[in-house]
């Protein structure tokens, strides 16, 4: 009876995720098709894989995502941890009221973000390219993790920080070794998602990118709408693999280290 | 304690409020090195924010603090040899115990094999060797109460200040934890600055009791002086819950005094105060002194409203002409019950005048 | 948290200065450029309704219908769709559940228009799908999916999902299991322990969801480009036209006003909080 229902409650949810790699797995299995068409199955072949890592264009565009997706992220933690740290006894005018702001982009279509900051580089008259590129794209980072480390500071025993000083350490050293030590969950969860969030983005780049600067999703998105070659099969492929492996070492490594709570 | 060494740590006519609220106002008092001084009083009366004061996790607002003769009001609790035992334990959560003890050494940049050396002391100390790999949430609430006095024993300071420590472990670890503590400052021979709302913590360890309310003092003594000789009502009522009686006062000196209660004399000590005849005085009498009889006697007359059997006390709780009367008896009495006559006998000297 | 003011008001400062500047400024500047006159390849100063009547004329509320229903469906389905997802994982033993979060982490990770490449390799005409329907002997034609609305929805579906999964799963897997062994306890069936309990628990997350889903699903207009051959045009596509072809910013910004209205609405709706919910 109760294996029963067990297989029952797994049915559906194992039936969405095959779903949901239906078609990356049609993906990585064309990614080895000899034939340029995906209609014809022409023999395994590691053609594509060589092609990819011969496309210039295409690995400059994945370095582009990497750096902005990095520097997006860390910027916006910069950012938002120290504000979350100082909100309450600050002293600035309307800072609930720019707190708020801060967070909008959340909950701002992105075609909308996309637009102003079109309009609003060009008013500036800043160079379209990589700046333009991290400022929006830290401006929509920033509420996942100014969000986090609310919650977490919420929480937080603030006890804790107290000892710390109480026991002889300054503020900066109960910072770095207290503070930041226990909000560091929240931030890399922010962090991940941010960084997840830039390396996929599609519509504010295009927005706020120039004609120099390509990111993948940007080369991905032309080439879609110009015609494909098989390499982007490759490259889907390759993603895939390196994010399991990823999540394979990070679980090996949390099973090493024990559970703080 | 005794006068004539310099005090460590003397605190004078400090005042703190928070907005509008005054919590500490116009406090002094010395605290004797080596001394263990409890601070008791009801939640709310400002003994917590005295002891954040003394740390320097608060700053007063006016007066002085000085630690071994040097001024420290306005320092930084980084700067001040004082360490705090905390409420709730504040163990880092992301450090081992190891880590967790280490850390005021580790601040303080001192070598590594004095680190490793001192923690296993502290440690000892509080009987937690083997646990250094331990994380907190790994640990019972009274292994955590422990990690946390070696983490603050272990640079040796000054004073060690404890707030309410033994609050959230259950009566019987406290009571051992209470022996333990008592013995553990009688080891390291650091001054104690104790902070509780439970009057038996106070009256077991302390060499000398503070009653704090409403932000200031309101008697400081041997645990003996606090309970014998209680100086206002307060101080009666809310350490062991002495009945306060208000009588008439008759005659008498700065020793002894006679006053009237309830149509009978009653000698009681004068704790200094000496009224004019007629005045209206109050005494304190503790529950325990007071001998019921069911058989009448030339005592107060007095009818029983109801009985509460603790423990190996019974509580009567009686009333005479209006005003109730608690009396401990020991052992369980089956001649009383509720709605009987009974008589009180109140022993001479049993009593003592307070403040009105 | 930063005690002493002074240090808090400079911690607090960078991010306030950089919301005011790059969050404040564009949007004020949104607001201004929709009643600014459109001047040739750029704007003039003063001060019009035009780009508003355009945004009313029947062409462009056509589009907004079009979008609107769209994100309707798109959003429905995904409740549909993710919600008993969410609940499923979250109740489900705990290797199970970190199996499905990270599963559903996993895709997030490859870029989703590449995800969505492998819905235009299914959906392709004579693609996977119809060769294994004609195979089967389901359909006798192929169904030619690509470039029709049905696979603009599935596309929409398959991006949207995983926010309505996390939001979900989220609330659910702090879910108080003894409050449904009391409701059951109190004698009520799985349906009333299910009215009842689970999904006004399970409200805020739903309610999450929805948001997340809703939003974005407006202004996907690269998925309406990919898999609908742009026959489907959306807010979205046509706010990426006006700027991106026309140069007409006003028309833009009047476009997004309206459109964030419209978010705004639906948040302002879905995020008022119930008050047992603090």
């Amino acid at each position: 009876m109760k294996k029963k229902t067990t297989f029952l409650r797994l049915a559906y949810p194992l039936m969405i995720t095959l779903l949901t790699y239906l078609p990356i797995l049609v993906v990585a299995v064309y990614s080895f098709n000899e034939s340029k068409l995906t209609s014809t199955w022409g023999g395994f072949s590691l053609k594509w894989y060589r092609d990819l890592f011969a496309d210039e264009g295409m690995f400059e565009a994945l370095l582009n995502s990497l750096v902005l997706a990095l520097t997006s992220s860390v910027l916006a933690a910069i950012l938002a941890t120290a504000a979350a740290l100082g909100i309450k006894n600050a002293r600035l005018p309307g800072k609930r009221l720019l707190e708020q702001a801060s967070l909008l982009p959340l909950i701002i279509p992105e075609i909308v973000l996309g637009m102003v900051f079109l309009s609003f580089f060009s008013l500036l008259g800043l160079p379209f390219g990589m700046l333009t590129l991290i400022l929006a794209h830290t401006a929509f980072c920033v509420p996942y993790i100014y969000t986090q480390v609310r919650a977490r500071l919420t929480v937080m025993d603030h006890a804790v920080v107290e000892a710390a000083r109480d026991l002889g350490a300054s503020g900066w050293t109960a910072f770095f070794t207290v503070t930041l030590p226990m909000l560091a969950p929240a931030i890399l969860s922010g962090m991940f998602l941010s960084f997840a969030m830039s390396f996929d983005d599609v519509i504010i780049s295009i927005f706020c990118t120039g004609v120099s600067v390509n990111t993948l999703p940007i080369r991905v998105y032309t080439q879609l709408k110009t015609g494909v070659t098989p390499e982007i099969n490759a490259l889907c492929t390759l993603m895939l693999a390196v994010t399991i492996l990823c999540y394979i070492a990070a679980a090996l490594l949390k099973r090493k280290k024990p559970r703080v709570k | 304690m005794t006068s004539q060494t310099t005090p460590i740590l003397q605190i004078q006519h400090i005042s703190k409020s928070f907005g509008k609220t005054e919590v500490i106002r116009d406090l002094s008092f010395d605290v004797a090195a080596g001394e263990f001084l409890t601070i008791l009083g009801a939640s709310g009366c400002g003994k917590t924010t005295l002891l954040r004061l003394v740390c320097g996790l608060e700053e007063a607002d006016a007066g002085a603090i000085v630690l071994d003769g040097k001024d420290v009001t306005c320092a930084d609790p980084n700067h001040r040899a004082v360490n705090t035992v905390f409420q709730n334990y504040a163990l880092f959560p992301h450090m081992t115990v190891y880590d967790n003890v280490a850390y005021a050494l580790k601040i303080a940049r001192r070598p590594k094999a004095e680190i490793k050396e001192k923690v296993a002391e502290a440690l000892s100390l509080v009987q937690m060797n083997g646990y250094e790999k331990r994380y907190p949430s790994e640990l019972s609430g009274g292994q955590k109460q422990r990690v946390a006095i070696a983490r603050a024993v272990i640079a040796r300071p000054k004073i060690l200040l404890l707030d309410e420590p033994l609050g959230a472990l259950d009566l019987n670890l406290r009571h051992a934890m209470q022996i333990e503590l008592k013995n553990l400052q009688k080891t390291l021979g650091i001054t104690f600055l104790y902070i509780t709302h439970d009057q038996e913590e106070a009256l077991n360890m302390s060499d000398r009791v503070a009653v704090m309310h409403a932000g200031g003092f309101l008697q400081l003594g041997t645990p003996s002086e606090i309970y014998d000789s209680p100086q206002n009502a307060y101080v009666a009522r809310f350490v062991g819950e002495a009945n306060v009686l208000a009588c008439t006062y008759e005659r008498g000196d700065k020793e002894s005094a006679c006053v009237r209660f309830a149509d009978r004399s009653l000698t009681v000590r004068s704790g200094g105060h000496t009224p004019a005849a007629g005045e209206a005085v109050l005494a304190a009498v503790r529950g325990e002194k007071i001998r019921v009889s069911a058989a009448e006697t030339d005592g107060i007359p007095a009818t029983v409203t109801s009985l509460n059997f603790a423990g190996g006390v019974m509580r009567v709780t009686v009333d005479v002409s209006g005003t109730p009367i608690t009396a401990m008896r020991y052992g369980l009495d089956q001649t009383i019950s509720v709605g009987q006559q009974v008589w009180l006998e109140i022993p001479e000297l049993a009593g003592i005048l307070i403040e009105n | 948290m930063i005690k002493k003011a002074k240090g808090a008001t400079l911690a607090l400062l960078p991010l306030y200065l950089f919301a005011l500047v790059f969050v404040v400024g564009p949007l004020i500047l949104m607001l201004v450029l929709s009643f600014a006159p459109q001047d040739g390849w750029s704007y003039g100063t003063g001060f019009t309704w035009d780009n508003y009547r355009a945004v009313f004329s029947a062409s462009y509320l056509n589009i907004f219908a079009t979008s609107l229903k769209l994100a309707v469906i798109a959003t429905l389905a995904v409740i549909v769709i993710g919600y008993p997802f969410g609940l499923c994982t979250a109740l489900l033993p705990g290797k199970w559940t970190r199996f499905f979060v990270a599963s559903q982490m996993i895709p997030y990770w490859v870029n989703s228009l590449l995800r969505l490449y492998g819905w235009i390799i299914i959906f392709r005409a004579n693609g996977l799908l119809d060769q294994v329907l004609m195979g089967v002997g389901l359909t006798a034609e192929p169904l030619k999916l690509l470039y029709t609305y049905p696979a603009v929805v599935v596309g929409m579906i398959y991006v949207l999902l995983p926010f309505m999964f996390t939001s979900v799963y989220q609330v659910a897997e702090k879910l108080d299991l003894s409050l449904v062994e009391a409701s059951r306890d109190l004698g009520a069936g799985g349906v009333r322990t299910f009215c009842s309990v689970i999904l006004p628990m399970t409200l805020p997350g739903l309610k999450t969801g929805v948001v997340l889903t809703f939003i974005p699903s407006m202004g996907l207009f690269f998925i309406a480009q990919i898999l609908g051959g742009n026959k489907t045009v959306l807010v979205g596509s046509l706010i990426e036209e006006l700027l991106m072809k026309a140069h007409n910013q006003p028309g833009a910004a009047a476009l997004s006003v309206i459109l964030m209205l419209m978010t705004a609405v639906v948040c302002v709706f879905l995020l008022r909080r119930a008050k047992w919910q603090k």
